[in-house]
């Protein structure tokens, strides 16, 4: 993965930096916490760490230039990332920053889609780093061709698997067992499904929207399963960092892309994250699906890939349910956690999903 | 062909048409002895006599109306305005009457009426003397509407609206009399209505321009030729019926578009084609079109602020680099 190195702010006041030197020619490995530049602002000069360690791959401002706080100034990559015909221009570079939003005229998105490339990864030249019709043209660099997905073809033989008893409803179903290269093979699957009283989430988006933040219930689903993994970390096989994926379903098969370090969003960006994907790809061992659109509930999603577990959030519909005698319709949500049994326990699975729901329930606690 | 100026090819196109067809007629302000301001109809008294070219009164209202009138009794007037600024006194005559008669007949009133006549600044003629009108007439349904911007085309575009059946203004530039350019002499020599000229070939972005606009953009292009960007300009020439087609395909092809015209930038036709653009070709827009025009201020009596007020060449070119993101 190739990171980018961006002129740091040091100090309240700054707007730009002056790289005074650069300790390392590009090409040269470089490490976490040690000196990779030198810069100056008008008040200090200072040594700045590099972030990762890697190769330097390219560094895009030299020494005595000013640059504006935030914008890119190298990119450090592994030896994969290194560019082979790596005509110097002076537009396209690579960037993989998820903080920044891209934007790209509508010439260039119809040109980028037509050639299968992704925009985001391609920092612009136009006004305000907009990305224009000839950075897309001139995008050669490995990492832009990188953002092709990998071909994922399905194994021939399904596998099929044993019958698990569990309390909570759970069915298990065979799987169609797909085998790409490098990636674990998903021998087994079951699934768990519980209905969410989502009538407190609704208060809270319809309170939400008088402040223009549009969210949903689909989005505090999602939310909900990123805070309770914390909790119960093997489903995101143990790992800290939150790299959600979001399925978007295709023709016969579906997509994945990744919003990465999930864990650091709010609510509403999250809810945009899962409305208006970005195709990103990259490695996710827990994914959500928004099936509600689609109005269906009996949504089972063969886990693929390295993926662990899927959350799918279903369709609502109205239960009628009596309380003080009175009888009334409470809006349901199906919620399906479809997970792979070899990694992880189903009670511990049941007891995750049931977590999910015990906070959509009660979304106060989805603040804390 | 001839080489002749663009008042001449005025002229012989209407002297041609008026020895073809008896019932072309031209009236106007000062048109019999002097032969018009600009000397648009020069000579045409002496060969078709004062019944034929007709002097008016001060009274733009009065011989427009009759021209309609006559129009409708079955004559061919060609109605000449001394400045296109002057159609003003006569709104409702052009909007209210000329515009809607055949509508209100439901078609079965023609309305072979042309009326021509000038505009634009170029000759310090001051505030009301050097307005562009071409947005309004564009705006009203009913009159057809032509901007030539060569000798070739005052003919070719002059000549379709004498033989349209349904009302015509063409409106000429003053600064333009004086060009000269080649004509064909063919006596049904004809530009139909809504077929835009594609003035130079160019890949890179669109100038679309009107009038004296059409010669400043070529000369941009040129410059910015030596520069390596290829500029495609298009002239409308009539803006209704309007040529959106040859626009789009062109936008299409360049992804960028600059409007350039002497009228007032707001709600000026700059705005209307921008919208058409942005409504059929959007998603291969590579940036925001661009219009250029006149700064929202009356136009001065003074040469230098005349050209402060109007876009200059310079403007052009910022403009398509602009789009470039240059």
């Amino acid at each position: 993965m190739i990171k980018t190195v961006i002129m740091p702010k040091q100090g309240l006041q700054m707007t730009e930096g002056v790289i005074t030197k650069w300790f390392y020619n590009a090409g040269d490995r470089v490490f976490a916490n040690k000196p990779l530049f030198q810069m100056e602002t008008d008040k200090l000069t200072i040594d700045i760490d590099a972030q990762c360690d890697g190769i330097l791959l390219q560094i895009i401002r030299n020494e005595g230039e000013t640059v504006l706080i935030t914008e890119p100034i190298a990119f450090i990559g592994s030896e994969e990332d290194i560019i082979q015909d790596n005509p110097v221009t002076e537009t396209v570079l690579s960037a993989e920053n998820n903080s920044l939003v891209i934007f790209a005229t509508p010439r260039a998105k119809r040109t980028a889609s037509e050639r299968g490339i992704n925009y985001k990864n391609i920092l612009g030249s136009g006004y305000n780093g907009i990305v224009i019709e000839r950075d897309i043209l001139n995008a050669k660099l490995a990492d832009v061709i990188n953002t092709i997905p990998p071909e994922v073809k399905p194994a021939e033989k399904p596998i099929l698997m044993q019958k698990i008893n569990h309390t909570c409803q759970s069915e298990i179903k065979s799987s169609k067992v797909n085998q790409p290269k490098d990636i674990t093979v998903n021998s087994a699957q079951a699934y768990h499904r519980v209905k969410a009283d989502i009538t407190g989430v609704l208060k809270l988006t319809n309170n939400l929207k008088q402040y223009g933040i549009n969210t949903g219930a689909s989005a505090a689903a999602a939310y909900a399963a990123i805070k309770t993994i914390s909790s119960y970390p093997h489903m995101n096989g143990d790992s800290k960092d939150i790299n959600l994926g979001i399925i978007i379903p295709c023709a016969d098969e579906y997509k994945i892309t990744v919003i990465n370090n999930a864990e650091c969003l709010t609510l509403t960006t999250l809810s945009e994250s899962i409305n208006i994907p970005d195709i990103k790809h990259g490695n996710t061992v827990f994914a959500f699906a928004d099936f509600g659109k689609f109005d269906t509930d009996e949504s089972f999603i063969p886990l693929r890939g390295l993926l662990c577990a899927i959350l799918t959030a279903g369709a609502v519909s109205e239960v009628p349910a009596v309380s003080n005698g009175t009888l009334f319709l409470r809006p349901m949500m199906t919620l399906t956690l479809t997970y792979d049994y070899n990694k992880i326990n189903d009670f511990y699975a049941s007891e995750f999903l049931q977590h999910i729901k015990f906070l959509i329930e009660n979304p106060n606690l989805l603040f804390i | 062909m001839s080489e002749k100026s663009y008042a001449a090819a005025i002229r012989d196109t209407m002297a041609q048409e008026m020895r073809r067809d008896a019932k072309v007629f031209v009236m106007g302000e000062d048109i019999e002895i002097l032969g018009g301001i600009f000397g648009c109809t020069k000579g045409l008294a002496e060969e078709f006599g004062s019944e034929r070219v007709r002097n008016t009164p001060i009274s733009e209202s009065a011989f427009i109306g009759s021209g309609l009138g006559a129009a409708c009794a079955g004559m061919r007037p060609i109605v000449e305005l001394m400045y296109m600024d002057f159609s003003l006194v006569s709104m409702d005559q052009i909007i209210n009457q000329v515009a809607k008669t055949r509508y209100i007949f439901g078609g079965k009133a023609k309305i072979p009426l042309v009326i021509r006549g000038q505009q634009g600044v170029g000759r310090g003629n001051a505030a009301t003397h050097s307005q562009s009108m071409e947005a309004v007439f564009m705006h009203f349904p009913g009159i057809k509407v032509a901007m030539p911007s060569t000798p070739a085309d005052a003919a070719g575009l002059l000549r379709a609206a004498i033989r349209d059946d349904n009302p015509t203004i063409v409106i000429e530039h003053k600064q333009l009399f004086v060009m000269k350019g080649e004509v064909p002499d063919d006596p049904d020599f004809i530009i139909p209505f809504g077929k835009a000229k594609i003035v130079r070939e160019g890949s890179d972005a669109t100038v679309i321009a009107t009038h004296t606009y059409v010669h400043k953009a070529l000369e941009i292009a040129e410059k910015l030729a030596a520069e390596g960007i290829s500029v495609e300009v298009i002239d409308p020439r009539t803006l209704v019926p309007f040529d959106t087609e040859t626009v789009i395909n062109s936008v299409k092809k360049t992804g960028r578009a600059v409007i350039v015209h002497e009228a007032h930038k707001t709600a000026g036709i700059g705005a209307e084609i921008a919208a058409q653009i942005m409504e059929n070709v959007f998603e291969y827009l590579d940036a925001p079109v661009i219009r250029l025009g006149a700064k929202q201020c009356p136009l001065p009596f003074n040469l230098g602020l005349e050209n402060a007020v109007v876009p200059q060449p310079e403007d052009i070119y910022k403009a398509v680099r602009r789009t470039l993101w240059l």
